[in-house]
């Protein structure tokens, strides 16, 4: 009966997939106790996943959802998961892996430490474009403890203050997961159902990014002042200067050829990503097999331990999509997907997709952006032609909202968290509130300056 | 698992945080000379005379009985040089007389003959608290002993203090080059002296070496990034073996006018046996016992 009042709230009194709707008010509880579960962060978020697909798939079957085919055929599950996600974060998970170990990363750092001269607002405008360029190719954890741990040492040989480096860090990776396709998952989820291309993601992320670095260095100055201010005094200038020149970036590179191979194989990647649609054959086939063969192509030119190269794979990551897919998929079915967009419909009417974008900043501050923005994928463009015929701006708003939303709390996004865990391993002490003064701070204006680049792509991709 | 990426991340950043030496170049401003009648009491003089207007050293002669007192005292009327006005008749003495001078550097003519060069060269170098300059062979060109200095390190060659000798007398446009080893026999023999387990397996023993290497490694580039604002080049060679062999296969190989040996601890100069094997067996150019 409450079900029925739900839905006949939003003028529903069953759904368009067929369900009833008892049903969809049944799995959107479901759906709902898994989010609020995952938010609560008390059960891996791998296993509460896993179980509540279970229990989806079983509820699903019971009521009838899903047709069996007689004799050979693909489980239902399988159908729902999108292999293509899963294939990209594999494949750039093992490679960037591999081309991590060779060294490239922390030479670059290095490299960015040095032209700073020791100066601790060069340092903060350096390093917070590396964590940002960094993201955009690693994925944001690894960006984060690279540029973190080399925050950490170099501060404590420059007797700097840490603290507002590691903040700004942590919310630059957030950014920098705005830049390009394969920077976090939910561009990954939100390119691939809205077929947007590497290089069309590259061309519209890119002036927002530089915007946002350029406002975030701003912020950054005004909240945390003195501490990250340009040196004045020639003697501490030439002193700092001479700190950071001793720094070797060779000590982190332990085989040359490796690591000359890594850095060509990283520029090849890169390219590999932009161009995969202009290449014969390969445009044939999705991102995901440059991301798994540019894998295999590392594993083989550095085949020392395939085995360990396997086991940095995110497996938990793997299997949550696996959860998380089937549980959407599910949802799909019961018509929770489609209660869930005209929800959204009616609370976006007056703000359209800037609205959007607010209100998944504000879930992605809270939760994981992941299911997220795999459901939004799926309400928006359940297939292909419904994707197609979703505005373009729509799915960027979802990617801003998702992207910037985890810059307001410390728990927001992985990268916040690991800025945290390294400034309490280091006796730097951050409340949650602290926190998200400053990054409230930081997503606002971020997201107030995103609001105004929707506008204005509006204009243009309509 | 992301603390120890974090941990493991940190201590790659500290290993390529080169420490920042200040390297001062010595104070050579009294130089001792000892003359003893022999065919290198020339060359002797003519190096202090080259010091001297290199650092504007006082310049104090010893001189011995045996013949010394004629050259200190052409070297005193030509050049102004001090001299003593007693000659010294031991070891002993000559080393008394150094310590009231308070020098900082000594010429020395190293002599050929085993039994002097252990009564007297030897002893000279252990007594004396400051650098001792062997010579062995005649010197047409004292700037050319300078231009290309090999300095041999053994022993605890962690010393800043080991540096500025060969950092303030390598010439302007000049090169130095750092020359150190890490010793397997010296890795077992410490094992053994600290009555550690012998029966370590090859791989563990190359782990050692290799961190040995790089520590020396890590060292030495902060000794090279220290000279980076001055007018002469420094280098380093870093190998696995005996520092003697090595030593002298890298003098066979450069056209070195200087060998630098041993160290300096708490005021003290200190010669392991690897510097007293070279001290002795480099005989074609001058070599300086830190």
């Amino acid at each position: 009966m409450l079900a029925e009042h739900v839905l006949a709230l939003f003028g529903m009194s069953a759904t368009p997939a067929g369900a009833p709707g008892w049903q969809t008010a049944l799995f959107a509880g479901i759906l709902a106790l898994t989010l609020g579960l995952l938010a609560a962060e008390k059960i891996h978020k791998t296993i509460l996943v896993l179980l509540s697909a279970g229990a989806c798939l079983f509820l699903g079957d019971a009521l009838g959802y899903f047709p069996h085919a007689a004799g050979h055929h693909l489980p239902v599950y399988i159908r729902m998961i999108e292999w293509e996600v899963i294939g990209i974060v594999v494949g750039a998970t093992v490679f960037v892996e591999i081309a991590a170990r060779s060294g490239v990363f922390t030479w670059i750092s290095i490299k960015v430490l040095k032209a700073s001269g020791g100066d601790p607002f060069r340092l903060l405008i350096l390093f917070s474009i590396l964590t940002a360029v960094f993201s955009a190719f690693l994925d944001n954890i690894t960006a984060m403890i690279i540029i973190g741990s080399l925050t950490i040492v170099s501060c404590r040989k420059l007797e700097l203050d840490a603290k507002p480096f590691l903040i700004t860090e942590g919310i630059m990776t957030n950014v920098g997961g705005l830049l390009t396709l394969i920077s976090s998952i939910p561009n990954i989820i939100i390119g691939k159902t809205a077929g947007i291309s590497y290089l069309t993601f590259l061309t519209v992320s890119v002036p927002y990014t530089v915007f946002a670095i350029a406002a975030s260095m701003f912020v950054a100055k005004r909240v945390f002042g003195k501490s990250v201010g340009p040196l004045r005094d020639a003697e501490t200038k030439a002193h700092n200067r001479a700190l950071v020149l001793a720094f070797d970036e060779w000590e982190t590179v332990e085989n040359r050829r490796f690591f000359h191979t890594s850095g060509a194989a990283v520029i090849a990647v890169i390219l590999l990503f932009a161009f995969h649609s202009q290449i014969p054959i390969l445009r044939d086939f999705g991102i995901e097999i440059v991301a798994l063969g540019a894998a295999v192509i590392m594993m083989l030119l550095h085949a020392k331990d395939v085995e360990h190269d396997l086991s940095n794979v995110q497996w938990s990551l793997v299997f949550f999509f696996l959860g998380l897919f089937t549980i959407i998929g599910v949802m799909e079915h019961a018509g929770v997907l489609l209660l869930i967009g005209t929800l959204l419909d009616s609370l976006t009417a007056q703000t359209g997709s800037i609205g959007l974008m607010w209100l998944t900043a504000i879930f992605s501050s809270v939760t994981d952006n992941i299911p997220l923005a795999a459901m939004l994928g799926k309400i928006f463009g359940p297939t292909p032609e419904a994707a197609a015929a979703i505005p373009r701006v729509q799915w960027w708003a979802v990617v801003f909202g998702a992207n910037l939303g985890g810059n307001i709390t410390p728990i927001g996004s992985a990268s916040t968290v690991v800025a945290v865990t390294i400034m309490k391993k280091h006796g730097l002490k951050i409340s949650f509130l602290e926190f998200v003064k400053i990054g409230a701070i930081f997503a606002a204006v971020q997201l107030v300056l995103a609001s105004g680049y929707l506008w204005v792509l509006k204009g243009i991709l309509t | 698992m992301r603390e120890r990426a974090i941990e493991q991340f940190e201590s790659i950043f500290e290993r390529a945080s080169i420490p920042v030496l200040d390297i001062l170049e010595p104070s050579l401003r009294r130089l001792s000379v000892v003359l003893t009648g022999d065919q290198l009491d020339k060359t002797l003089v003519r190096t202090a005379r080259y010091l001297r207007g290199r650092f504007e050293s006082e310049v104090q002669v010893h001189w011995s009985d045996a013949g010394g007192h004629e050259a200190a005292t052409a070297a005193g009327r030509s050049d102004g040089f001090t001299l003593e006005t007693s000659p010294f008749e031991s070891a002993a003495a000559l080393i008394g007389q150094i310590a009231l001078t308070h020098s900082q550097m000594v010429l020395y003519a190293a002599p050929e003959n085993e039994d002097k060069r252990i009564a007297e060269a030897d002893a000279l170098v252990k007594g004396v608290a400051a650098p001792i300059l062997l010579i062995r062979r005649p010197i047409a060109e004292p700037p050319a002993v300078f231009r290309a200095i090999l300095h041999s390190l053994s022993g605890n060659f962690q010393q800043t203090e080991n540096f500025s000798y060969s950092f303030g007398l390598v010439e302007d446009g000049g090169a130095l080059r750092l020359l150190h080893t890490v010793d397997p026999g010296e890795v077992a023999a410490v094992r053994e002296a600290m009555k550690l387990t012998t029966d370590i397996s090859e791989e563990d023993e190359q782990d050692v070496l290799d961190e040995l290497t790089r520590r020396g490694e890590r060292y030495l580039k902060a000794v090279v990034a220290a000279s980076r604002e001055q007018p002469y080049e420094v280098n380093y060679r870093l190998g696995v073996g005996d520092i003697v062999e090595a030593a002298r296969k890298e003098l066979a190989s450069g056209s070195y006018g200087l060998l630098v040996v041993g160290h300096h601890e708490e005021g003290h100069s200190r010669i392991t046996a690897a510097d007293y094997q070279l001290m002795h067996l480099v005989r074609e150019i001058p070599v300086l016992a830190l």
